[in-house]
């Protein structure tokens, strides 16, 4: 019996290594990574230089971590294991109830320049020198600035998870504390979002960190309350809503869950969308309309909003009824770009984008002529990036 | 080349074994040493003439070492200094000078004077070859061993991949007969495959694991130390290198008896000991008896009174801490080890060894303190290792348990667990008397060792796992 267990286990051993070893040459390689959003390594070419230099280890270490056999079945079977050791966590991103997934551990500034790896802390001084630029913008610039703060996933589906609601809040009240101290004007969007969600109303994806179509609809109500425009509201009705099913998401991709379900995307259109232009930065058209389709056929779905990353982008209405229609600067990140539909109704639209260094908002606001300041941005970059403490 | 990389497990490890059973017998340590330095020189090409060189100056001082040692010691001492200065030389050089020159750069008006030198990079394994070359000369000396006419064979000996850049450091004496000899059975191979896929599990699943859990509590300490927080990451860092370290010399001796190599063991469970001095016996054997046999000895031991034990002790300490980096954590680390072993010598462990209770007091006195020694090894900031020492008593500026570390602790509960009971022996000793049960659990063995082995092969590439996310902020 024991001879017979030692041959199995040499046996085994030799099949696993073996094939997969075999599988590394058999299998084509493949030059992109759609999940992962990267180039993949490709099989080094072998020059004595290299050899010399050792940089063939890091190529091929490259080469067999990038094209290993099954590689999206292998990283499921990692994050199961993650999860299954309980952790109930996989790569910093919770799996609550329903599919939802929320990501909790972020890469988070602690002075100017260093910042700290996967933590849920967040570094309060960090986030007070945000509101206080914020607030010397409010009072150097002639035009009203607003702040829309978009909540993070994890602060609108907290009921989803075990997660301490307390960190959740902790985050919300330091923000909110800091900006009415220096007397920023923001838009608290939390409490409704919060509770849309929790009467099952879907505000925010499963498997992405933006808002939904309908989440950003919540926050243009807000907004166009805040400045007393109540009577412009659109309903939400008087919009044709369109579905793209199969979107996997950001945080889908950092879980590295497979069998998490995708979400189904919408957008909303009015049958006059072809008349809004939307320029960039060298003045060429772009698109019309808001939405660039080309991009449902991708992996990143959401980027069909205002065709994703863009320095600097204008919307401007050139039907048949012109008519002199205020001018609205929007400094913000990808949040904004589902938003921009709703308000291009009422604004012709400038956005820039602050994590792509736009910051100089002054000048912005005073080249294009603009009435009106929006600044839409993420809780997660208020904690993780410094685009805001540029702004000048 | 690390052995918990895709690259070696389905690249070098089936070309190396192929390679190996492909070649006769007599060719088998040529191949190996090819072999071995191919998995060298990979990563380092350069610093493979510097392992050549300390090889053939031992090869080479071994013929008068080994001649002159009956009949003319001071004639054999001489060529052995030669042989262990040119050999120690590099270590030195590369691992030490700029620890030396920052140091003496730190004194007023010598900053100017003393820059360290820049791309000195510590070759892979340097420590480790070392003092196996070492105890070949040395042995030599002594007459415990007899000369190596065959190259190849003492070149396998040292570049021996299996061990070459994380030990356990093999004596020579220990594989002398093995490198002229040795037996390749399939019950062997089936030993090694299971030693192998143990200390793969062992890094990949626990290891990883615990230094992610260390690595979070270390920043969530940083924003707000907490009581919980510290003894929690201690343990952490307690479990995330031994799983790491035993892993690692377990892959080893795995690995060594798929090439037909026994090595001596390197861990004994030394979470399981009953005080500091039962500590050092039971972790990185391999190094401590090294010291011990090396240095300890040769300069008296125990034989010329306490005052002078006491002086040994302090030597082999300061050495063992310098040995584990150039940085003075690492003294600081060696010092601790030498107070606490002094003074379990002369007053703990008689009083450990009283009773049932003041034995328990032991087995505690050893985890906790060994757990501190970690903290000073890990942080060569000592500032840090202070915040760690005040947060564990509560003392300061410190939290009791905050939301998010309590969250962190609980979601770690199971793994904790497992990895407590996993650094002890129960979990083999009760797999054994379920085998003896139901013998047909023998042949389900294999088919378990497999499944860990998948497992721990997904954690290795979900490790890999970079997902490129920042583009749509």
């Amino acid at each position: 019996m024991k001879k017979i267990s030692h041959i199995l286990a040499v046996v085994l051993f030799l099949a696993v290594v073996g094939s997969l070893a075999v599988a590394f040459w058999v299998i084509p390689d493949k030059a992109f990574s759609e999940n992962e959003n990267r180039v993949l390594s490709n099989f080094p070419t072998v020059t004595p230089d290299k050899v010399i230099e050792g940089e063939l280890s890091e190529d091929f270490n490259s080469y067999f971590t990038d094209q290993f056999p099954f590689r999206d079945k292998w990283l499921t079977l990692g994050s199961l294991t993650h999860l299954a050791l309980g952790r109930g966590e996989a790569n910093g991103v919770l799996v609550g109830k329903d599919g939802q997934l929320a990501v909790r551990k972020f890469d988070t500034y602690i002075s100017l320049t260093e910042r700290a790896e996967d933590t849920d802390y967040h570094n309060e001084v960090h986030l007070r020198n945000a509101a206080e630029v914020l607030g010397r913008l409010t009072q150097t610039v002639a035009v009203p600035v607003t702040l829309l703060p978009a909540p993070r996933t994890l602060d609108v589906t907290i009921s989803a998870f075990d997660y301490p609601k307390s960190i959740s809040q902790a985050l919300h009240d330091t923000l909110h504390g800091y900006l009415s101290e220096k007397g920023v004007h923001s838009v608290d969007l939390l409490p409704e979002l919060r509770k849309m969600y929790d009467a099952g109303e879907y505000v925010y994806f499963r498997t992405d960190h933006h808002w939904t179509t309908l989440g950003a609809y919540t926050a243009y109500r807000a907004i166009m309350t805040e400045w007393g425009l109540t009577h412009e509201i659109i309903p939400y009705e008087n919009f044709e809503i369109h579905a793209v099913e199969n979107f996997y998401g950001t945080t889908w991709s950092r879980a590295g869950l497979s069998f998490i379900l995708p979400d189904t995307l919408t957008y909303a259109t009015m049958a006059d969308d072809s008349q809004y232009v939307v320029r960039n930065d060298k003045g060429d058209t772009i698109m019309t309309g808001f939405v660039d389709k080309t991009y449902f056929e991708k992996k990143d779905k959401y980027g069909a909003f205002m065709s994703g990353t863009n320095r600097l982008l204008t919307v401007t209405y050139e039907g048949d009824h012109p008519t002199d229609r205020p001018r609205l600067l929007i400094a913000r990140d990808s949040f904004a770009s589902s938003l921009a539909p709703f308000l291009a109704r009422h604004f012709d639209l400038v956005m820039v984008d602050l994590s792509g260094g736009m910051t100089n908002l002054s000048e912005y606001a005073e080249t294009y002529g603009c009435d009106r300041i929006l600044i839409v941005y993420n809780m997660e970059n208020f904690v993780t990036a410094n685009a805001i403490t540029r702004i000048n | 080349m690390v052995f918990s990389t895709p690259l070696f497990l389905f690249g070098y490890l089936p070309l190396a074994l192929v390679l190996y059973y492909l070649v006769p017998f007599k060719l088998r340590n040529g191949a190996l040493f090819a072999l071995s330095l191919l998995f060298y020189g990979w990563e380092e090409p350069i610093y493979i003439l510097i392992m050549l060189f300390s090889v053939t100056v031992a090869y080479l001082t071994g013929y008068p070492i080994g001649k002159y040692c009956e009949t003319d010691k001071p004639r054999a001492r001489r060529w052995l200094i030669l042989s262990i200065g040119l050999n120690l030389i590099w270590l030195l050089f590369f691992k030490y000078t700029n620890f030396f020159i920052e140091n003496l750069a730190l004194i007023p008006g010598l900053s100017s004077i003393f820059k360290p030198i820049e791309g000195l990079t510590l070759p892979v394994g340097i420590s480790f070859y070392t003092f196996q070359i070492m105890s070949y000369s040395i042995d030599l000396y002594r007459g415990h061993t007899e000369t190596q006419k065959n190259y190849v064979a003492f070149g396998t000996y040292v570049a021996l991949f299996p061990q070459l850049i994380a030990g356990p450091i093999v004596r020579y004496r220990d594989v002398n007969d093995q490198l002229t000899e040795r037996e390749h059975t399939m019950d062997k191979f089936a030993s090694g495959v299971h030693r192998f896929t143990v200390g793969f599990a062992k890094k990949l699943l626990l290891g990883d694991a615990f230094a992610a859990l260390y690595a979070y509590l270390g920043t969530s300490g940083e924003f707000e130390p907490s009581v919980l927080g510290a003894w929690v990451m201690m343990a952490a860092y307690t479990l995330h290198i031994y799983f790491d370290f035993s892993g690692y010399s377990d892959m080893a001796i795995g690995l060594g008896r798929l090439i037909g190599f026994e090595f001596l063991e390197n861990f004994n469970y030394p979470y399981l000991a009953s005080s500091i001095t039962d500590f050092w016996r039971r972790w990185h054997m391999s190094l401590s008896s090294w010291f011990r046999e090396y240095v300890y000895i040769p300069l008296g031991g125990n034989r010329k009174g306490l005052g002078r034990q006491i002086f040994n002790m302090a030597v082999v300490w300061l050495l063992t801490g310098f040995w584990h980096g150039a940085a003075w954590n690492f003294v600081l680390w060696g010092i601790f080890y030498f107070i606490l072993l002094v003074l379990e010598k002369t007053v703990l462990l008689k009083f450990f060894g009283q009773n049932k209770v003041t034995a328990a007091l032991g087995h505690i006195w050893a985890l906790v303190l060994v757990g501190i020694g970690w903290m000073i090894f890990d942080h060569t900031d000592l500032s840090e290792v202070w915040v760690i020492l005040q947060s564990l008593v509560g003392v300061g500026t410190v939290a009791i348990a905050p939301a998010a570390v309590g969250y962190e602790v609980l979601r770690a509960l199971p793994l904790l667990l497992i990895g407590v009971i996993a650094a002890t022996p129960l979990p083999a000793r009760l797999w054994g008397k379920i085998k003896k049960k139901w013998a047909g659990l023998t042949l389900l063995e294999p088919v378990l060792m497999i499944l860990v082995l998948i497992l721990s092969i997904a954690a290795m590439v979900s490790g890999t796992y970079s997902p490129f996310l920042y583009f749509n902020f």
